[in-house]
This record gives structure tokens, C-alpha cells and sequence, in this order.
């Protein structure tokens, strides 16, 4: 008992340190998704920024996906606890619009040149990722982690079955769904039970479709005006659940049987299960580091076509950075100093080479190709071919609604009804297009 | 129809009702009709003037499709809930009211009296509010607070990070009947056509069912709901018991066993889903792996909207085995031996000695283990299912929980979900009633 007082002063000079520390330090914390090599990258960015601003503390968090993130700041934004950046994926950009909760980027940077000694200039960042976020005539959210669909393809198993000539025979993979077909036929036919798979998500379906020229909401994809109705029954879209759906039942297209499983998808190429897997180009690094660590190698290509109807382009995906509004001006111009030095041209290219997400600054391909990075690495280089060699048009520029994510999901069950219960492809996505068509009309009475 | 009209036809009914009731057990009928009027003057607006009578609009009617012998009709969900909730209102009252009067005419007090001398607590009158404060302000906050919101949600379109709301009356639990886009059909004892989304559509002929379904996702899910809660009950006692049973005899290194078979309780729901979904992912999972070592081709165990509930079942079992078997093992020491003995020389065999010995004394063990693992499986099975098949494949086990997070995170739609919870709350209340009716009087708590 007599210890008790020497007790009860410690316990209060631990709650009054922090106090006394925060009064001079800023706090910006940062709500991101990845939690595997790239957030050690995050982290060392952060590190380095805050050694050069010792007032400024940056705390980054991991998230499981973009949609846990956007779920958990909207509930932390009704307790007050919502942090002063968060990674929202570019399906979340009218929501996050609509939500009033965030400042553009190019309003808070008013016209400055630089923030604490960050340039502010983003004339730079390649046209695909400006043509998707630049919104009313500027950057509303700091686009980071752009990425695209690719192709990635076990070439020591497809020299095995003949489909190849070496390891290095890139032009031996197929380009378009015919092809892919083809190829699949020979796999089978050698006795695998699979041939490809990707995950149940409805980024590959809108990819598909954008790949026709065909858009997903009305009103120039929601980008001349606000969206009304949601287009699931467009001969583009219908194509692509027919193919999906005939790519399953062929036994060409293994099903991980869970929604949107990018882990299961990457695993079953890992497992030596299928020769082929499209998934986000933001794997890259990981997949190949992998695949060499067990002497396999693997290739990328772009992510196939329908060739009887022909390649317009392929969407970026990923996430930006959006800024809370309200913050106070001194911890505003700190969040946005640490989102300019994070995609600076060095850390840009930087980025890319740990990841595989899109080098999205014109100087930072510039910097890659002087480093002769692509030579080096080629699987680094088919998502940024496939974004820069798209024509950029409504369709391809991406959709804009506020219920695109539920509406993701909506695809998402259809595509797994249709694989696993069967049924007319046509007359499925006309249920979920009735579905989508409810939701937004509800979202739109809500937000008008 | 309006409210004047209806608040008469429930005080002429409840009148009637509470006359009757009066009269068979000799009591004033007069005074029944006048308490019964009273109430089924009051009764409907218990529900209805909250929610200022806005389902006799027109505008907040939604319908579904009824099939009852090949004979289609329409049916406003919107007046039937009304309908109910009125009932409920005047029933509730008449219940109360006659319950009282019963009281009083028997005792002469309203409220039973203590033969006891009454307990007092001396001191500061303010003392016993204080010391009941923590609790009461806890369960204030948590508990009725957010169940108040709920109410005030369940009537809203309300979206999850939109502020505005709309009203919506009584649509979101109409809704969960009539589908949200108001083509669910019922069919009883009729034909029901093949749905568009089951295989080979085009191929079946129309099938004759005693009750049947299309589009009406909650009744899936609901469904769904009781055959997972049904055969994890099920499953759960029987093995539990069984296991039990065989590990209560008295084997050397029984204690060690005993401690490992609990072991599965220790882990949560979640984890054994992500333990369960190593073992029957159709990609890399250990039971096909195996069964292909042994040349038996794998089973797309959660690939099969009939194939994955059972999985679920399974899987559920098991993490919940490990509880029961504690309570078993508990409850097979507190039979006394000199009951077996004595049913042993009357010569009695061990099936006659399990089942009128064993079981009667295990009852209150086995009623309190039914009702645990019905909220198990209610409540808790959403981690094991988020875990295991995320409600797939194509729905095949989404049960109630897991709708709700679907309906209210995933798709953001806090008004149906909070609608979907309420009636959740209700049909939990409305089993642990039946439950207590029908199993509790059989319980045998011994001296």
C-alpha cells in the first residue's frame, strides 16, 4: 500500500507526457490498404519525410481492401475519429464526391508551387490516370496506386505443353479471347483441371466491357452529368458474362468459389494449378519475385480481347489519396506536403519498381527508362503499355455513380450465379441491372 | 380506410373479445366490453401514431404476388403489416388488461403481495440509483439507445455515409416480403415455374410445390438460416453427448483426452472458418489434396450451393462441439451412481438406464445447450461464415446475419438493414418463447 502514491504519480506523468509532446507535433495519419512489402514501403517513405520534418508525425494504417477502408471511414467519420487521408479506390470517386467530407487536392493547394517545400506541380501525371480523376477541370484526390489488369503466365509449364518455345516466347501468349480459348484446349487436353482464373470481380467485367467502347452508366459514363441508369444489358456487357460463363463451363476458368479472391487467384498459379491468371498489374513484383524464388519464370501480357470485336483500351484501377476537409491549415499543408514528396518522380518510379502499379508521372518513366529498367524488368512494362496505348473515350475514361461499389457486387453475384447455378446470361444480368437501376435511383433521391 | 374508422372496429372487437373472456370465467361482461373497448381503442395506436398511420397511403404500398392453387392474387404487404401490427397493439393490450383485472378480482391488490417481510434499504433514498448507475447508464448507451435508433432507421432510406434520409414508412420491412423491386412470388400448393437463374432453365417443366419462393431474397435467407440452425443444434448435441458419453468411461488417459477434444472451443469463429477454409478450398485445400493421393476425385465442396451449407454445418459443429462437451462431461458426473446402481438390479439395460436416467437428469444441461447454440447459430456463425464461404456460393449460406451485413455494409442500405436486425430481434424472441414453452416444462432440475 504504500507503494500507491508513487504509483498514482507515475500513471499521470504517462498521461500527461503525450500531452505535452502533441502540443508541438502534427499528426497526419494515413489509411491505405496494403500490408505486405508495400506498406514497409509506405512506411520508409514516411520515415524519410518525417526525419526531414521532425514536427510532422505521419502514422500510416493497413487495411484489408479498399472496401473495408471506405466502410471504416465512414463509420470512424460518424465517431469523429476519421483520420486526414485516405486511400479510396477509384470506384468510391463519386461517393467520395458526394459525401462532402473531402477537399480537392487542387483547392487546398490554391494555386501555390510548392507546400513547405514540396513542388505542387502534377502537369506530369500520364493522361489515362488524369482522364479518370481529374474532375471538374482538376485533381479532387492525389492519384498514387494506379494499376491495370494484365495477364501473367507460367511459361516453364507452356513450353511443357508446346504452347510456347522457351521461357522467354512471349509472343507465343495469347492476345485475345480466341486465342485464349485455343490455348486452353491444349491444357485440358494435357490433363489439368484449369486453365486460367481471375477473381470474381466486377473490375474485370467493367474491363471487358470498357475494352468494347461500351459504357456502364448512362450520361457519358457519368461524366457529363450525373448517372441515372446503370447499362448491364449492352450487347458488350452481355458478350462478356456469356464468354466468362462458357469459359467456366468448358472447365477453362477455374473458380476459387469465394468473391473477389485476389489471394486464391494468385495462389492457383503459385500451386502450379493453371498456366494463366489475370490479375491487377499491382502484383507484379510480388508474382515474379515468387515464381523465380521456386525456378519458375513467369511472363506477363496484356489482359486478352475479344478479337471479333476489337480492342478500344483498358481502365486504370486503384486507388488516390483523398484529403479531409476541415482540417486545421498547419496540418492540412502537412498532409499534403508528405502527398507530394510520396509521389515525387523519384518515389514515383520507386513505387513502381516494388510494385507494379503504373509509373504515373511522364518524368518518372522518363528516369525508368534512362535506369534501363523496363529492358531489365519487361513484365514491368505491359500495364503501362496497355494504359498508354488506349484511346482514351467515355467508355474507357471509366464510370462515375455513386453506387458503384454495391453495384460491383451486384455483377459479381450475377458472374457466380451464372457459373455455379447456370442460367441465361442475359436474363441474370437483366436482374442485376433492375437491382442496380433501384439502388441508384434510391442513392440519387438521396443526393440530388 | 382511415384512423378513426379503424381505432372503432379494434374497440367494437376488443370489446366483444373481452366480454366473452369475462363472462366464461365469471366475471362482469359488462366491465370486459368497457376495458376491452378501452383497449382496443389504444391499442392501435401504439404502433400506428409513431408512424402517424402513413401505411394506409397509397403512395407507401408495395406488393407481392400470392399463389394459392394456380389462383394468382395480389397482396398489398404494406396493409397486411399494417394489419398485424394493429393486432398485436390490441391483443397486447386486451392480455394486459385482462391479466389486472383477473388480479384484482381474485386478490383485491393489482400487484401480488409478499408474504415476506419487505427489505429496506436504509441510508441515503438516492444510494440504490447510484450504486445501479454503471449499469444502467452502460445499458442505456449500448443497449437501448442504439436499439431506439434502429426503430427511427428501420422507417428510413437511409444510406451508410449519405446524411439525408428519406421516410419511407413501413417499406423496408415490407420489402423484405415483397422484394425490393416488388416481384417476390409465393406459391402454395401450385405450380411454380422454373426459376431463370436455376441450371437448364429452358428445359424444365413447371413443378408442383406445397410452398414455394421466387425472388424474395430474404425468404432465402431466412430459410437458409433455419437449416443451418436446425442441424448445428442438431449435430452439436448429439455428437457432444455422444462424445461425452464415450469419453466419460473410464479409460487410463481419459483426463488428458477430455482436455483435447475442448480444445475447438478455445478458437473462434472466425478462426475456424480460415481454418475450414484451408481444408475445402477448392483450389489448394488439404481434403481434395488427400482424396486425390488416394485416387477418389475431389468434391467441389464450396462450389455447390447444396454441397456448402453442409460444409457450414460441419464446420460449425465442430467449434462448437468442444462447449457441449464440457456441459456433458460436467453434467454426466452429477448423475448419481446410486440411481444407475438401483436401475441396474431392478434390470434395467443401459439404453433403458441412458434414456430414463441419464437424459432426464442431463435435461436442464441439454435445454441451456439448445438455446446457446441457437444463438450460436444465429449470432455467431456470421464469423465463420465470412471466413468459410462469404455467404456463397451464390447465396447458398447467407442466413440472417449475414444478410444484414451484406444489406447494411456491403451495400451500404442502412434502412433495410436495420429493418432486417429488428425482425432478427423477433423471430430470436419468438423461438427462446416456443422454446421455453415446449422443451422448458419438460426440464428436470432435480430437488
Amino acid at each position: 500500500m504504500r507503494k500507491l502514491p508513487l504509483l498514482f504519480i507515475a500513471a499521470l506523468m504517462v498521461a500527461v507526457a503525450p500531452l505535452s509532446a502533441q502540443s508541438e507535433q502534427i499528426t497526419v495519419r494515413f489509411w491505405q490498404i496494403f500490408s505486405d512489402a508495400r506498406f514497409d514501403w509506405v512506411n520508409r517513405i514516411a520515415e524519410e519525410f518525417e526525419a526531414m520534418y521532425p514536427n510532422i508525425n505521419i502514422e500510416p494504417r493497413a487495411f484489408g481492401s479498399y472496401e473495408e477502408l471506405i466502410d471504416q471511414y465512414t463509420l470512424a467519420r460518424e465517431q469523429g475519429n476519421h483520420p486526414e487521408l485516405a486511400m479510396i479506390f477509384e470506384v468510391g470517386t463519386q461517393f467520395a464526391r458526394d459525401t462532402g467530407w473531402f477537399k480537392s487536392i487542387a483547392v487546398a493547394i490554391d494555386g501555390r508551387e510548392e507546400i513547405l517545400g514540396q513542388p505542387t506541380d502534377l502537369s506530369d501525371i500520364i493522361a489515362p490516370v488524369a482522364s479518370y480523376y481529374v474532375l471538374d477541370g482538376s485533381f479532387t484526390s492525389m492519384p498514387w496506386a494506379s494499376s491495370s489488369p494484365i495477364m501473367y503466365a507460367n511459361m516453364d509449364m507452356l513450353v511443357e505443353l508446346g504452347l510456347a518455345s522457351s521461357v522467354e516466347d512471349v509472343d507465343a501468349l495469347p492476345k485475345t479471347w480466341q486465342e485464349l480459348e485455343a490455348a486452353c484446349e491444349v491444357v485440358l487436353a494435357a490433363g489439368k483441371d484449369g486453365c486460367i482464373t481471375w477473381p470474381n470481380h466486377g473490375w474485370f467485367f467493367e474491363q471487358w466491357v470498357a475494352q468494347q467502347n461500351e459504357t456502364l452508366v448512362n450520361n457519358g459514363n457519368g461524366r457529363q452529368g450525373r448517372a441515372t441508369e446503370v447499362n448491364l444489358t449492352s450487347d458488350a456487357a452481355i458478350n462478356v458474362a456469356s464468354w466468362w460463363q462458357e469459359m467456366y463451363n468448358k472447365g477453362y476458368y477455374l473458380y476459387t468459389g469465394v468473391q473477389r479472391d485476389w489471394n486464391g487467384t494468385t495462389q492457383a498459379l503459385a500451386a502450379d494449378r493453371v498456366p494463366f491468371i489475370l490479375t491487377s498489374s499491382a502484383g507484379v513484383r510480388g508474382i515474379t519475385d515468387a515464381a523465380k524464388e521456386r525456378g519458375v519464370t513467369v511472363r506477363t501480357a496484356r489482359m486478352p480481347y475479344d478479337g471479333e470485336v476489337g480492342w478500344t483500351g483498358n481502365m486504370i484501377g486503384g486507388g488516390t489519396i483523398w484529403l479531409t476537409d476541415g482540417l486545421a491549415p498547419e496540418v492540412e499543408d502537412a498532409a499534403l506536403a508528405f502527398l507530394l514528396y510520396m509521389v515525387n518522380t523519384e518515389n514515383a518510379a520507386s513505387w513502381h519498381q516494388i510494385s507494379g502499379y503504373l509509373p504515373i508521372r511522364e518524368s518518372s518513366i522518363a528516369l525508368l527508362e534512362e535506369q534501363g529498367w523496363f529492358e531489365a524488368n519487361p513484365n514491368f512494362r505491359i500495364a503501362s503499355d496497355q494504359i498508354n496505348n488506349s484511346t482514351v473515350t467515355p467508355a474507357t475514361s471509366g464510370a462515375l455513380f455513386g453506387t458503384f461499389i454495391p453495384t460491383r457486387d451486384l455483377v459479381t453475384q450475377a458472374m457466380e450465379d451464372l457459373m455455379l447455378v447456370g442460367g441465361d446470361p442475359a436474363a441474370v444480368l437483366a436482374e442485376a441491372e433492375a437491382d442496380a437501376n433501384l439502388l441508384l435511383a434510391e442513392y440519387n433521391l438521396l443526393n440530388e | 380506410m382511415s384512423p378513426l374508422l379503424i381505432t372503432l372496429v379494434a374497440a367494437l372487437v376488443g370489446a366483444l373479445l373481452l366480454a366473452r373472456g369475462f363472462a366464461r370465467s365469471q366475471r362482469p361482461p359488462l366491465m370486459g366490453a368497457l376495458l376491452g373497448a378501452i383497449a382496443g381503442a389504444i391499442g392501435p395506436q401504439i404502433f400506428m401514431v409513431p408512424i402517424e398511420y402513413c401505411s394506409l397511403e397509397p403512395e407507401n404500398h408495395v406488393f407481392f404476388q400470392l399463389i394459392i392453387l394456380n389462383q394468382p392474387i395480389i397482396v398489398n404487404a404494406v396493409l397486411v403489416l399494417t394489419f398485424i401490427l394493429i393486432a398485436i397493439g390490441v391483443w397486447a393490450l386486451l392480455l394486459l388488461f385482462d391479466r389486472a383485472h383477473d388480479q384484482i378480482h381474485r386478490t383485491g391488490h393489482l400487484l401480488p403481495t409478499l408474504d415476506m417481510p419487505h427489505g429496506a434499504f436504509r441510508g441515503w433514498g438516492a444510494m440504490p440509483w447510484l450504486l445501479l448507475a454503471p449499469t444502467l447508464i452502460v445499458l442505456l448507451l449500448f443497449t437501448y439507445y442504439p436499439a431506439l435508433n434502429t426503430l427511427t432507421l428501420s422507417t428510413q432510406l437511409a444510406r451508410l455515409g449519405v446524411p439525408r434520409t428519406a421516410p419511407v414508412c413501413l417499406n423496408n420491412f415490407a420489402t423484405l416480403i415483397t422484394g425490393p423491386r416488388q416481384n417476390a412470388e409465393y406459391y402454395i400448393l401450385s405450380e411454380m415455374p422454373p426459376d431463370v437463374r436455376a441450371r437448364g432453365a429452358a428445359e424444365l417443366p413447371n413443378q408442383f410445390v406445397l410452398v414455394g419462393w421466387r425472388n424474395a431474397a430474404y425468404m432465402d435467407s431466412l430459410s437458409t438460416s433455419l437449416f443451418l440452425s436446425f442441424f448445428i443444434v442438431l449435430f452439436a448435441n448429439v455428437f457432444g453427448l455422444l462424445i461425452a458419453l464415450a469419453s466419460y468411461q473410464p479409460v487410463k488417459g481419459a483426463r488428458i483426452y477430455r482436455t483435447l477434444l475442448i480444445w475447438p472451443y478455445a478458437l473462434s469463429a472466425v478462426v475456424s472458418g480460415v481454418v475450414f477454409y484451408n481444408l475445402f478450398n477448392p483450389i489448394t485445400g488439404i481434403i481434395n489434396y488427400t482424396l486425390g493421393l488416394v485416387g477418389i476425385p475431389g468434391v467441389r465442396w464450396l462450389l455447390e450451393p447444396s454441397i456448402a451449407p453442409w460444409v457450414v454445418v460441419f464446420a460449425a459443429t465442430w467449434n462448437v462441439l468442444g462447449f457441449n462437451l464440457l456441459f456433458y462431461i460436467a453434467g454426466l458426473q452429477n448423475v448419481p451412481k446410486d440411481l444407475l446402481e438401483a436401475a441396474a438390479i431392478d434390470g434395467a439395460n443401459v439404453f433403458q438406464r441412458f434414456w430414463t436416467i441419464t437424459i432426464p437428469m442431463l435435461s436442464p444441461f441439454i435445454f441451456f445447450l439448445i438455446f446457446t447454440n441457437l444463438t450460436y447459430s444465429f449470432f455467431d456463425l456470421f464469423g465463420l461464415i465470412d471466413n468459410l464461404t462469404t455467404g456463397g456460393p451464390s447465396r447458398a449460406t447467407t442466413n440472417l446475419i449475414y444478410d444484414i451485413y451484406v444489406t447494411g455494409i456491403q451495400n451500404k442500405d442502412l434502412g433495410r438493414a436495420a429493418a432486417q436486425s429488428l425482425v432478427l430481434l423477433l423471430i430470436v424472441i419468438g423461438l427462446t418463447v416456443a422454446q421455453f414453452r415446449l422443451l422448458g416444462r419438460r426440464v428436470n432440475y432435480g430437488a
